[in-house]
């Protein structure tokens, strides 16, 4: 049976009178791809924010690796090996494509060589290889996604989290997104995915989490879960 | 090489040779303190860049700090006849602990709430210095003593050409830190933190100790400076006029004038606007009009600075030698405010490379 390395425990974090997440419970195994959909305000993002440390938990338990990480701080966090890219993309915007991606390699204290290299293979993965001298605000959102992805993936995560990672993105930059995504699973990387997309998702997850209202609706292989006459109805609201 | 490097080389060449020749050629008493002063805004203009520039940093109190450096150096040497060499160090050493304390109640603040905390510390400095009467003579003022003589050569008041290359040394070695560090892989840090604070944390950077080591090596410098400073005046006097917000303010208005995100571009800063309110002395108050006009023009025309007037100058030379359009320096870019989103274009994604 595969590790399992993240299990969220009954979790649970209200705003204000608006209960946003609503005793949450599942797990993630090392190397799985796993779906978290629902429509606007289901709780989605805040279950991401609470995992990687942005947002404190109300109650429940969050452990990564067997290790508690419920409201540790972010850094301390991916720290441990998650990764978590934004819905909007948080690349540093004045900085060009290379250095963005020099930056999550200063903590891997390799040698100038090293990390060179290490850029220019991920660049070259991602495809944006030709475009390492410009500046990331001068990319478009689709690039920014990517770009963030692949920043992402430089720090050698044990646990991605994609919050929306194909929103604005072209079908071109979809496919790599998918493509490096499966890689990362095949090297045993859990992958947490939120997306919109109902064409893509499909691509990358088999499994996934529906939630409602912040409380977990219900879960199982996609096209299963495409069927539920709950899912239908908590989408189309009929 | 490209041909902006070799500006950029050309540039700090001709720099250097004007600031260590031009001095003892004129062997003139006014144009060596001219030239002291544009020293000394230089260096306090490029730490305050490499706070703000490099970190968001917005330190408003830069003259307290600047007060307690030249106090400590200026006291260890009136009560315990500490000589002025160590109270240099000694001077960095007590804002560097300012600096420290500073850092740790402010740092996990944003924006204005730490510059107004900075400006409230160093107001509590001035305002203790003032008070603490029996020390520090308040508003008597404090007699500093001259440097001893070092390898043969005098630093008297009587020898501003010596004063002067001693400056030279301490804003080198300053500069070549920030330099050093900015150039750096904790450079590219502070970078990324400037642009997002949260982007940075999340891939596993303890963002305050980042902040904390660029404040307090802003600090401690801060300090050293301000002890030659206390040594180079003689008398020091802990007015508002001296130390407090209106020393900030121009420090800060040749930092912005220079180009922020730079640190060379506060030695344009410094002298344009010390350049210009000396060399118009002639047609007094209406000197400050003019200093005034010139800050709205530098900062409507180029709202990079003076530094990035450069920069769009050398990139038109090299388009016009190489037939190539300059890339727009990020850095550059990152000090004129806000990222701007990018043109929305249909990404063509390139073939594989081998690099």
């Amino acid at each position: 049976m595969p590790d399992v390395v993240l299990q969220i425990e009954d979790l649970q974090k209200s705003f204000g009178g608006l209960r946003a997440v609503d005793h949450v419970s599942f797990d993630v195994e090392g190397g799985q791809l796993l779906g978290l959909i629902g429509p606007n305000g289901a709780g989605k993002t805040t279950i991401f924010n609470m995992i990687s440390g942005i947002y404190r938990t109300d109650a429940g338990r969050i452990l990564f690796d067997q290790t508690d990480i419920t409201n540790h701080h972010p850094t301390q966090i991916a720290k441990l090996g998650v990764a978590r890219t934004f819905q909007v993309p948080r690349t540093f915007n004045h900085m060009t494509v290379e250095e963005n991606l020099m930056v999550p390699v200063v903590r891997l204290r390799l040698t100038d060589a090293e990390a060179s290299n290490r850029v220019a293979a991920t660049l070259n993965a991602i495809g944006l290889y030709d475009m390492r001298h410009r500046n990331a605000s001068e990319l478009s959102g689709g690039e920014r996604q990517l770009l963030q992805f692949a920043r992402a993936m430089m720090t050698q995560p044990k646990l991605m989290i994609l919050d929306e990672p194909f929103a604005g993105a072209s079908p071109a930059i979809i496919d790599v997104i998918i493509e490096r995504t499966h890689d990362m699973a095949k090297s045993g990387v859990a992958c947490l995915v939120i997306s919109h997309d109902v064409v893509s998702l499909p691509k990358v997850c088999e499994h996934v989490i529906v939630l409602t209202e912040g409380s977990v609706l219900t879960q199982g292989r996609i096209e299963d879960v495409r069927e539920d006459a709950r899912v239908i109805e908590a989408y189309l609201g009929t | 090489m490209k041909i902006s490097s070799l500006w950029g080389y050309l540039g700090a060449g001709l720099a250097l040779l004007v600031l260590l020749l031009v001095p003892p050629l004129a062997d003139n008493h006014y144009i060596t303190a001219v030239f002291v002063s544009v020293l000394l805004f230089f260096i306090l203009a490029a730490l305050f860049d490499f706070m703000l520039g490099y970190l968001n940093i917005f330190n408003f109190g830069m003259g307290g700090f600047m007060a307690l450096g030249a106090y400590t150096s200026g006291l260890l040497t009136h009560h315990f006849g500490i000589s002025p060499w160590i109270g240099l160090l000694a001077g960095g050493c007590s804002t560097l602990l300012l600096g420290l304390f500073a850092g740790v109640i402010t740092l996990r603040l944003r924006g204005i709430y730490i510059g107004l905390t900075t400006l409230f510390l160093a107001e509590f400095v001035l305002f203790a210095l003032s008070n603490l009467r029996e020390y520090t003579r308040g508003a008597a003022g404090l007699q500093v003593s001259t440097f001893p003589d070092l390898f043969g050569i005098s630093f008297g008041r009587g020898d501003p050409l010596s004063l002067y290359y001693l400056l030279f040394v301490i804003c080198v070695v300053i500069y070549a830190s920030l330099h050093f560090l900015v150039r750096s892989r904790v450079g590219l840090v502070f970078k990324a933190i400037r642009d997002d604070q949260l982007g940075t944390s999340v891939l596993g950077f303890n963002v305050v100790r980042y902040k904390l080591l660029n404040f307090a090596v802003a600090s401690f410098f801060t300090g050293v400076v301000g002890a030659f400073y206390g040594n180079y005046i003689g008398i020091l006097v802990p007015t508002t006029q001296e130390f407090g917000i209106s020393r900030t303010t121009e420090i800060l208005t040749i930092a912005y004038v220079g180009g922020r995100g730079t640190l060379w571009g506060s030695l344009l800063g410094a002298f344009a606007l010390i350049g210009l309110q000396e060399g118009f002395r002639v047609i007094d108050e209406w000197r400050l009009v003019l200093y005034g006009a010139f800050l709205v023009f530098v900062l409507m025309v180029f709202p990079q600075g003076l530094a990035g007037a450069v920069k769009q100058l050398a990139g038109w030379v090299e388009a016009r030698f190489t037939g190539s359009a300059q890339q727009e320096d990020p850095e550059q870019k990152a000090s004129t405010g806000p990222a701007q989103d990018g043109p929305e274009v249909t990404p063509k994604l390139p073939d594989r490379k081998v690099p």
